[in-house]
């Protein structure tokens, strides 16, 4: 599953017997100059922690019904993999860490990675514009632009896709990290319902 | 005309004027969506007065890639009077979340959702 130069580090624990707490990380290293193969790994990454978010909500009691249990870790899936598929183009340090949370009514994923100072000046206008608008009204816009461009590195999309289909709260910290980087955490919060028979 | 990669399929058939998508799609961008886009615009190019998306068999779909179905469906606008029908499924949730966002670039869009 990984080639040589990509590493997992997985960390569990839970707060007792009774685990009312139980957190998952993951630690990905993956080289800054794009090779086959690594971008791949969101994808895999994504899919191991939903599935871990499943066994998690499954063990729930009163359980979910099992369609919202499907249509949760389905979320979980698409949240993660979009916010790892960015943390992987915008990089700026190999590592990139997903943690993992279930508390009482969410589950919060935040995914953290290194990016250049340079980029912070336009990571905040467009941070400033999604978080003004409507996401749905912003996923409109945002597709006809792209007819007009053409080519396009990145959709911008998945920001949208996570606020407005999904109705996943998101949030951002910046911390420095010094030689001309910070770290960037995404937060997000994955609504979970109170358990239904 | 088919795309195949690791885990998914995306191919045209002209008897039903249909193209299917199976598996998973996470590609990475638009340059990696290219082929899949150009067997789209092959098929817009063929003058159809209706063109159906199979969905039902794509169990994930990335933000890349629902850029590109969007795009067709502006395509599709652009060419005048096409109907364009997305066949998805409802056990498969964000088919039931997103899809329904093609309406906004074409007002002849038509979503089937089935069991």
């Amino acid at each position: 599953m990984c080639n040589m130069q990509t590493r997992y580090a997985v960390h569990m624990e839970t707060n007792g017997p009774v685990a009312r707490t139980l957190r998952l990380s993951l630690s990905l290293s993956l080289p800054l100059a794009h090779a086959e193969g690594t971008f791949h790994l969101c994808g895999q990454t994504a899919d191991y922690a939903a599935e871990f978010a499943r066994v998690l909500l499954t063990e729930r009691s009163p359980p979910l019904s099992i369609e919202r249990l499907k249509e949760r870790v389905d979320t979980v899936c698409f949240v993660i993999n979009e916010l790892l598929e960015n943390a992987y183009k915008f990089r700026a340090a190999e590592q990139i860490r997903l943690d993992l949370e279930l508390t009482e009514n969410s589950l919060l994923c935040v995914v953290r990675n290194h990016i250049a100072d340079a980029q912070i000046a336009a990571l905040e206008s467009r941070l400033s514009a999604l978080l003004r608008g409507n996401p749905q009204e912003l996923l409109r816009q945002t597709v006809e632009e792209h007819v007009l461009v053409g080519d396009t590195t990145c959709s911008g999309l998945g920001l949208l896709s996570i606020l407005g289909d999904h109705g996943v709260p998101l949030s951002w910290m910046l911390e420095p990290a010094g030689g001309g980087r910070s770290i960037l955490a995404v937060r997000a919060d994955i609504p979970i319902p109170v358990a239904e028979v | 005309m088919e795309i195949k990669g690791g885990n998914y399929r995306v191919w045209y058939d002209p008897n039903e004027t249909v193209v299917h998508f199976e598996g998973i799609l996470r590609l990475g961008g638009t340059q990696e969506y290219g082929p899949i886009e150009e067997l789209l615009e092959k098929v817009l190019a063929a003058g159809l007065r209706k063109i159906t998306l199979d969905l039902r068999a794509l169990k994930f779909l990335n933000s890349s890639g629902m850029n590109m179905i969007y795009k067709f469906a502006i395509s599709t606008r652009k060419h005048g009077d096409i109907q364009l029908t997305v066949i998805a499924s409802k056990s498969i949730p964000w088919q039931d979340k997103s899809l329904p966002n093609l309406k906004k670039y074409n007002s002849n869009f038509e979503l089937v959702l089935v069991d």
